[in-house]
């Protein structure tokens, strides 16, 4: 996708201006002070990277997107963009940004809108037709509903034209707030598809989403926002021991072997019996190599398994765990 | 001063039924009436039938209203600073496309006056005064803009209307007030010069602001009045604008759910 690539220098390694983006101790209340949104919240997000935002509703994850973009100004603390405070206007050619609730001139057609942020953005003129419609491909929304009035658009679509606008000037740093939020199964997966790409691209992103599937598809790392700060963060290639959920299934017609043998083979490798039934089971092992254990031994007692998978994946467990720790 | 902001401020109006049918009544209301004099008197037959420079005004306020508050409304003007548009641009071009727009109007309805005028006695057709009042209704479109302009950025939605007549509102009680001191002081015998010229100033500023008329024929003539119009014109012009960007510049624009 090289006419989405953002071209512009980067700064020499040796430069005094770190590339990224850095948060440091930032505060944010609304209302006066009455709510506090942020507190003492630091993140840096390095140049390349993809980055998950994950947090209970309320835990500022829009608000701190919404500081980044420099919308609203953070009572302390500093955030810097390469070098640049986020309203600088150099800051705002490298950012693109898709909002959490789109908002549309609702007479504009889709295609009016993406050449008015074509235009904004300062993208030249000689290209703009082409850049918005290979960009409204990208987001395959279809060519019929280009010339349609955006007040005539679904919620999904609204969205893929959102998600569209940003990548409209080229932008080296992509926020994204619940990019997938009102999309039919095939948007989700496009926009799954479409931040793998983006981030092959080089491009670096900020990802919050509700999606846990797809952020611990795309990102390299995970934040965990709670009350406005920074719970822990997670390196999602860093592999780590920790119990799994599976389910396991197998062709009960086909075997002489019951539940009881099942029970019996597994109850030396698995911490926890959930469930059993005639063809099917809810298993925990206490590692993944446990969980190889018990597939071994299945196999190796002719048990006709069809089907082992994770109930839940590494994120929504952190997630639940990172929930209960609090409270 | 941005193309984009400004052609999109004019499709946006373009788009707006209940606008593009005032502006029509606006148009077409001040033909009617003149059209009717001239069949019902005669002796209008001799002067060239132009309608009062101040519905230059009236264009102004119909293209301004809410021009920048309805994207604060809307949230629309987040994504707009998004970019690399800095919020001096972005008023500078709605001011612009505002009081262009007016301005073409405005002018046109004088052109459109002055052939109905020159149809009926085709002798006025050479007479300059319609291009007299169309340059001061050009002058009074941009003036009147910077202070609308300001209004919107204040306030969300279409409540700049509310502020505008909440300004007219003072005004006439300051006005009343202003008046009934006079006739109380005329009553005592009290000599109150300056009170009244205190009056008399507040009610020059006041009217400066809404109504930012610069009469040319006098101006040419070199009285002082004219100078100090000028002066109070591209004061309105500059601390309007000033204000308007100051004011967006601290709002802030939030995406977060309240
Ligand atoms: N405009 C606002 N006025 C007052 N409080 C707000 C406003 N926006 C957000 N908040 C509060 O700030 C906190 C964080 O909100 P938000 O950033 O929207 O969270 P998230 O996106 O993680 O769900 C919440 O407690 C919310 O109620
Ligand atoms: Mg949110």
């Amino acid at each position: 996708m090289p006419e989405l690539l953002d071209e512009r220098p980067i700064n020499a390694p040796d430069s005094p201006v770190r590339a990224g983006i850095f948060v440091q101790n930032i505060t944010k209340t609304y209302k006066g002070g009455k709510v506090k949104a942020l507190s003492a919240l630091s993140l840096e997000i390095h140049p390349g990277e993809a980055l998950g935002l994950v947090g209970p509703n309320g835990a500022g994850k829009t608000t701190l997107l919404s500081c980044l973009m420099g919308f609203l100004r953070i009572d302390s603390g500093s955030i810097l963009i390469d070098g640049e405070v986020p309203d600088a206007l150099t800051t705002r050619q490298l950012v693109g940004y898709l909002p959490e609730r789109l908002t549309f001139d609702r007479w504009m057609t889709g295609r009016d809108y993406m050449q008015y942020h074509h235009e904004l953005a300062g993208m030249p003129e000689s290209t703009r037709k082409s850049d918005c419609e290979i960009l409204l491909e990208r987001v395959e929304l279809p060519p019929s509903t280009w010339s349609m009035a955006v007040k005539k658009y679904s919620r999904g679509m609204l969205q893929r034209l959102g998600f569209a606008q940003a990548l409209v000037g080229k932008p080296r740093y992509l926020l994204l707030d619940e990019p997938a939020s009102g999309m039919d199964p095939s948007g989700v997966l496009i926009v799954r598809q479409l931040l793998k790409t983006l981030k092959q691209d080089g491009l670096t992103i900020l990802l919050n989403s509700h999606q846990l599937d797809q952020i611990e598809k795309v990102c390299d790392r995970v934040a965990f926002l709670k009350e406005g700060s920074v719970n822990r963060i997670e390196d999602m290639h860093v592999k780590i021991e920790q119990e799994e959920n599976l389910i396991i299934r197998w062709l009960a017609h086909t075997t002489e072997l019951g539940v009881e043998d099942f029970g019996r083979i597994a109850q030396k490798e698995c911490l926890n019996i959930a469930e059993i039934n005639n063809d099917f089971a809810r298993v925990s092992t206490a590692s993944s190599a446990a969980t190889v254990k018990l597939i071994k031994a299945l196999v190796a007692a002719d048990f006709p398994i069809n089907e082992v998978r994770s109930e839940d994946t590494r994120l929504e467990r952190l997630f639940i765990n990172s929930s209960k720790e609090g409270s | 001063m941005n193309r984009a902001v400004c052609i999109t401020t004019w499709r946006e109006f373009k788009a707006n039924k209940v606008r593009i049918i005032m502006l029509t009544l606006l148009f077409l209301a001040p033909l009617v009436v003149f059209t009717m004099r001239r069949c019902t008197s005669p002796e209008a037959l001799n002067e060239d039938l132009l309608s009062h420079p101040c519905m230059a005004s009236l264009f102004t306020l119909l293209w301004a209203a809410g021009v920048i508050g309805r994207e604060v409304q809307n949230g629309t003007i987040a994504l707009v600073l998004a970019r690399p548009i800095s919020i001096a641009t972005y008023v500078y071009s709605k001011w612009f496309a505002v009081a262009f727009a007016a301005s073409l109007c405005a002018v046109e309805a004088v052109f459109c006056e002055h052939i109905i005028s020159a149809v009926n006695s085709p002798a006025l057709l050479w007479q300059t005064e319609f291009l007299t009042n169309s340059v001061e209704r050009v002058l009074l479109c941009f003036g009147t803009a910077a202070f609308l302009i300001l209004l919107s950025s204040l306030v969300s939605g279409l409540k700049d209307l509310a502020l505008l007549a909440g300004f007219g509102f003072i005004f006439m009680t300051l006005a009343t007030v202003g008046s009934m001191v006079h006739h109380l002081c005329a009553a005592a015998n009290f000599d109150a010069e300056l009170a009244r010229g205190l009056a008399k100033s507040v009610e020059h500023i006041f009217v400066g602001i809404i109504y930012p008329y610069i009469p040319l024929s006098v101006f040419f003539s070199g009285d002082l009045f004219a100078v100090g119009s000028l002066i109070s014109y591209s004061t309105l012009i500059t601390c309007s604008l000033a204000l308007a960007i100051k004011v967006l510049t601290r709002k802030e624009f939030s995406y977060a759910a309240d």
